[in-house]
């Protein structure tokens, strides 16, 4: 009976959950995607929407939090504003299921995400919070926000003795992890963990979007996200920047092809909670940005920049609404002195740049690069060599996500080379997890040439 | 020059062939420099076996290489392997796993011992502050463990409390004893 009670709480938990996300999404991507918040003027793929939904309900849910501070308050505004969204939704929705039933890929899409959520929710809720930064850091944040009830200065973020958790850092997953908690009434090393499996949800479901009876779809789930499953249970934010900025990537990729539309909102989109996950977002968004303007100015079938603003101007306010949690926090930070460990704005930075390029650190920046890099690199190498082999041109789609993978791996040498720690340290502590999304490029860069090869098989057979 | 030519076109598939296995060998050899050397033989092997096929299907000779690539390059499988791990038993018997989850204050097994014990003495003796004794202080991992686990009791330099090692107490013969347990004793240094 207990079991039961239990088994109905965590699926209430995340039904709710999820339909919380996804109402305060609505508010956002149907005035964006339909220009109305009750007609479905455009026929968008579901699995798509619903996502890009629980994008914008996760960053809007952080921006209520962060604005009205208390968490009572913040979860009844977003509470009643979700119940309006979800209004909105049905009622948008209903008449587009009436016209059109559910395909049986559909389903089969359904079911592999169901599959591959189901199989990292288990780690995520039984397995304790253990890990060095997520009970040092992120989870730590989320505690102190639990216990005070409000994400403010009261928070407690000035207190000496929490300053070794890096308490700059940005607060998406801590902020719904307290409000989880906050939810339930008491704080365990499970229940905080669950906020993850709001961030991979509309992750796993965007990826299925690529979803085709074949080997690449295999190679693309098998890579991203099994090859660092481990990543996303652990309570670190790594794997989760890691999955976003390759789903950018992939969305970039398959628009510098088809030149559809939603798949450069998409990729847009997939950048944004990339800055609310970690500092290193702020980057990938960099790098992001970097691939996108590639696309925009190299794209043969639409113009130019000038036509990109004449056509998203809308993506762009409704990108700017999604800043606004990030450019609020930045001004807490500045407003309660929250100092960032790299002291990247002091005048030692040049100092130590100029002497790690001096002394000959950078050496040991590029080893440790490189040994990181060498798998994702040797598998592209293959791939390539075997498409010179079979005479195939190489897909265009690469070379958007070799940009971003390539500006956002220079970006993290950057960083290395003006560390305030010491070198070797810092290279040991971290690189094998902020390279780990230059990695997934790499390896989205590797899908869309096993793709092609795929196609070309077929042709020939 | 015809004649080179005619000699280009009469081995060309030779040719041809002779490139390919240039070009594995080529990947063989970086992969044996990068210590990837098991990949580095089995790619020339499984190359040099595919030229003797009757038809040529070179997409399985990728979609092989891939997951040889996957087996000993990435964690994929390892990773699979560890979600079996721990889905199978939740899957057969949920309930414990299900209480952990809905109960307040579990989940602390991966906690040093010593951080429990000293968490027991905050909480039993209604602490709002603390202070650690140099030696505790000094271990980050129990610094930082204890500052999150008893949170939003706080860690002030202000605090008479003292939690210190039995064997410190030589240095804290001043202040009070309060409790006592295993090897953390909480002292009132007022």
């Amino acid at each position: 009976m207990l079991t039961a009670i239990n088994a109905i709480k965590l699926i209430l938990l995340i039904t709710l959950g999820a339909l919380y996300l996804a109402g305060l999404g609505w508010l956002i991507i149907g005035p964006l995607l339909h220009g109305s918040l009750i007609n479905r003027k455009k026929e968008i793929p579901r699995f798509q929407e619903i996502s890009l939904m629980m994008i914008s309900g996760l960053i809007i849910n952080y921006g209520i939090t962060i604005t009205l501070h208390s968490l009572k308050t913040s979860m009844i505004v977003g509470g009643i504003l979700a119940a309006l969204g979800i209004i909105c939704f049905l009622a948008a929705v209903i008449p587009s299921f009436k016209q059109k039933s559910l395909s049986m890929n559909s389903f089969y899409k359904s079911g592999g995400i169901v599959l591959v959520c189901g199989l990292i929710l288990v780690p995520i809720m039984t397995i304790p919070l253990k890990d060095w930064d997520a009970l040092s850091i992120w989870f730590l944040h989320a505690k102190m926000i639990y216990a005070a009830g409000t994400f403010s200065q009261f928070t407690g973020w000035q207190h000496p003795s929490v300053l070794f958790s890096h308490v700059d850092y940005p607060n998406l997953v801590p902020a719904l992890a307290a409000q989880i908690t906050y939810l339930m009434g008491y704080w365990n090393e499970y229940l905080p963990k669950l906020s993850l499996f709001f961030v991979l949800i509309p992750a796993i479901s965007l990826l299925f979007s690529f979803f085709r009876r074949s080997f690449s779809f295999l190679f693309l789930v098998l890579f991203i996200p099994f090859s660092f499953a481990s990543r996303l249970s652990d309570g670190y934010m790594d794997g989760y920047l890691a999955m976003f900025f390759a789903l950018s990537m992939l969305f970039l990729g398959k628009y510098f092809k088809e030149n559809k539309p939603i798949d450069l909102i998409v990729s847009v989109f997939c950048l944004s909670p990339l800055l609310y996950l970690k500092n290193e977002g702020s980057l990938a968004v960099i790098a992001g940005i970097c691939a996108v303007l590639f696309v925009l100015l190299f794209n043969k079938n639409k113009s130019n920049l000038q036509h990109f603003f004449r056509t998203y101007w809308k993506l762009l306010l409704f990108m700017l609404v999604l800043v606004i949690p990030f450019l609020l926090w930045n001004y807490y930070k500045r407003q309660w002195g929250l100092t960032n460990d790299l002291e990247l704005r002091s005048s030692s930075t040049f100092v130590r740049l100029v002497d790690r390029l001096n002394d000959g650190s950078y050496k040991l920046i590029l080893d440790n690069t490189s040994y990181e890099l060498q798998n994702g690199l040797m598998l592209l190498g293959i791939l390539v060599a075997a498409a010179f082999a079979l005479k195939i041109r190489l897909p265009k789609e690469i070379l958007p996500v070799i940009i971003g993978a390539t500006v956002y791996c220079l970006g993290i040498m950057a960083v290395y080379l003006i560390t305030p720690y010491d070198l070797e340290w810092h290279l040991h502590q971290s690189v094998y997890r902020t390279l780990l999304t230059t990695n997934t490029g790499i390896y989205i860069a590797s899908y869309y040439l096993v793709n092609s090869l795929e196609q070309n098989e077929d042709k020939r057979t | 020059m015809n004649s080179l030519k005619q000699i280009l076109l009469l081995h060309k598939n030779k040719i041809i062939t002779a490139s390919k296995i240039l070009l594995i060998c080529l990947i063989s050899l970086i992969a044996w420099q990068l210590e990837n050397r098991f990949f580095s033989i089995f790619i020339i092997v499984f190359f040099i076996a595919t030229l003797f096929f009757d038809r040529r299907r070179y997409f399985v000779l990728i979609i092989t290489t891939i997951l040889v690539f996957i087996t000993f390059n990435t964690l994929t499988f390892e990773n699979l392997a560890n979600i079996k791990k721990i889905d199978l038993p939740f899957i057969q018997h949920p309930k414990q796993y299900l209480i952990n989850l809905f109960s307040p204050d579990t989940g602390k097994l991966f906690f040093p011992a010593k951080i429990l014990t000293m968490s027991s003495l905050i909480h039993s003796n209604g602490l709002e502050t603390y202070q650690l004794s140099d030696e505790l202080s000094q271990d980050t991992e129990i610094l930082q463990r204890i500052i999150g686990e008893v949170w939003p009791i706080r860690l002030e330099s202000s605090s008479p409390y003292y939690l210190i090692g039995t064997d410190e107490f030589q240095m804290y013969q001043n202040c009070a004893i309060i409790d006592q347990k295993e090897d953390v004793i909480l002292v009132n240094c007022h």
